[in-house]
């Protein structure tokens, strides 16, 4: 049944033939006539001779177009959708009208019925070589692939967006704490120096004035080593706080650092212990300034919260490999810190629910 | 080239490198862009600064990382939300390599900026056969190959590249990969 060896009459069957490799021709009463070679791989040979309405279930168009299994005229032109669960298939496509063995004839031109066979076959794999190269339901379900992408695309955005949203406000609301806690904590220095020298004013006992200018003078450098504090918190905060590399002798570094809390420690009659470990290099090279900084609040804190008049601070090298590390512990017997609060310990403004002394405390020395 | 080549590289470095390596890697090729959407057209020069700053950090040299890049890209980006689109249009590596044309064309349809290489399949033998792969981009043949191993590994085949040769072309590139389908074990 080539429809090429019949050159009378069947014309529009191989033009339908170009345009589509799922090409049947049906008669009026929906026998099947001719079936092309890439429609026989999914309904059989014997598909030609039996009805369609035997192979197919019509989900369209209205029944209306087919009357009792009869294809009248008004059905050409429509869109046809049929399923067949025997056969595992579905096709969807136009009838037009036409001439098949010099026969009066209706042909469809079909494709796959894509969403009818991801529905009822789940993961189903159709050949490319089944769709006329204009049909557009692989466009259609590339689309939505391409759209269920972007919508995971846009769903992880706006995540992050909120996520950003978030933590501007908890930066805006952390400024805000900042502000009222930097506020408390200079109010505090503040008043004793201005206190103190209005009562050095007023006062006419030589012990008493030396007393109030000793007040004075410690309140006075509370509240530079505040404001250095936070100075230093804005520079690492604005990107400014550059790292600078040095060689320099550690035991010079901790001399100096001994004489800077020297005063602290007496004020607290505390005895500050510094051990280096021999096997240590009498020159190190690093950012000299940035580790005595964390040493000064590390140690200044331990001095300024333990009720021990002792604080160790020990220095020793660790290797793992080839690379070898300077570790410092610091050991002091004063309230600690809640294991449960350890995660909190270099978030800016932090201090623990333990501190109940009067210090002046900015919360940014473990992080600094 | 759309963002899904970006996300991609993305993925690839994630999983090799972890959230740092690609802060590294982004930094280097100076990708500012932190968000890139699958379906948006970027530059190309990003892809290739990417692959540069990952071929510098990975210590390998930039072919190789467009060579595993084109098997991660199959692998784990089509795979993921393309598998069955792509098995469309082949049931076999070599079907599927055929019709990547129609595959590119299709697309097209939609995403009118996309500018697809062009891929031609001769058969040699029925499990060898010659692809020519045409770009008017330079230098992402590796990439190619990678693809050819990650879509053997998609269909479960084994793919050889028996021999590879530039071809000499006045623009953009062109190779001519031979393909040898070898039984399985």
């Amino acid at each position: 049944m080539n429809p090429r060896n019949n050159n009378k009459s069947s014309i529009s069957l191989v033009l339908c033939l170009k345009l589509s490799p799922l090409v049947m021709c049906l008669s009026e009463y929906g026998e099947i006539l001719f079936c092309s070679e890439r429609l026989i791989q999914h309904v059989g040979k014997d598909a030609v001779g039996q009805s369609l309405f035997n192979l197919f279930t019509l989900e369209g168009p209205a029944r209306a177009y087919i009357k009792n299994r009869r294809i009248t005229a008004d059905s050409a032109g429509e869109l046809l959708l049929l399923s067949s669960q025997k056969l595992q298939f579905a096709l969807r496509g136009q009838l037009i009208e036409g001439m098949y063995d010099a026969k009066f004839t209706y042909i469809l031109t079909a494709a796959p019925w894509l969403n009818w066979l991801y529905d009822n076959l789940g993961d189903v794999f159709i050949d490319v070589k089944d769709f006329p190269a204009s049909d557009s339901q692989l466009e259609y379900q590339m689309n939505l692939c391409a759209n269920r992408e972007m919508l995971a695309d846009l769903k992880n955005f706006s995540k992050s967006l909120q996520q950003a949203k978030k933590e501007a406000e908890q930066a805006g609301q952390a400024k805000t704490r900042f502000v009222r806690h930097i506020s408390h904590e200079i109010r505090t220095p503040l008043y004793g120096v201005i206190t103190s020298l209005k009562l050095i004013q007023e006062e006419t006992q030589e012990q008493r004035r030396d007393r109030l200018f000793e007040i004075a003078n410690s309140s006075a450098n509370a509240l530079m080593d505040l404001i250095n504090e936070v100075l230093d918190f804005s520079r690492i905060e604005d990107g400014v706080f550059a790292s600078s590399q040095e060689t320099y002798s550690l035991q010079n570094m901790v001399r100096d650092l001994e004489a800077g809390l020297a005063a602290k420690a007496a004020e607290k009659d505390m005895y500050l212990q510094f051990d280096i470990d021999r096997a240590l290099p009498a020159q190190i090279t690093g950012d000299k300034r940035s580790l005595q900084r964390i040493l000064y609040n590390i140690v200044g804190n331990t001095i300024k919260y333990s009720e021990s008049d002792l604080v160790n601070t020990r220095f020793g090298l660790r290797n793992n490999g080839d690379d070898y590390f300077l570790m410092v512990e610091v050991e002091d017997y004063g309230i600690g810190i809640a294991e449960e609060e350890l995660v909190h310990i270099f978030e800016p403004f932090w201090t623990s629910a333990n501190n109940k002394s009067n210090e002046y405390s900015t919360g940014l020395d473990y992080l600094l | 080239m759309y963002g899904m080549i970006h996300k991609s590289i993305h993925g690839m470095v994630l999983e090799h490198l972890g959230e740092e390596g690609w802060k590294k890697i982004a930094d280097q090729a100076e990708v500012d862009e932190q968000h890139l959407l699958s379906m948006e057209s970027y530059d190309d020069h990003i892809v290739y600064d990417l692959v540069e700053a990952a071929a510098d950090c990975m210590n390998l040299k930039p072919s190789q990382i467009l060579e595993n890049f084109g098997e991660h890209f199959v692998k784990k980006t089509l795979s993921n939300n393309y598998q069955n689109l792509l098995k469309n249009f082949g049931q076999t590596s070599f079907e599927l390599l055929d019709n990547l044309n129609k595959l590119h064309t299709s697309i097209k349809t939609t995403f009118t900026g996309y500018r697809p290489p062009t891929f031609t399949v001769r058969y040699i033998m029925l499990d060898e056969i010659d692809l020519i792969y045409e770009s008017e981009r330079i230098g992402l043949s590796p990439f190619v190959r990678g693809l050819l191993t990650g879509i053997a590994y998609l269909y479960g085949e084994s793919l050889v590249i028996a021999y590879e040769e530039k071809i000499d072309v006045s623009s953009g590139e062109q190779t001519l990969f031979r393909v040898v389908r070898e039984p399985p074990k």
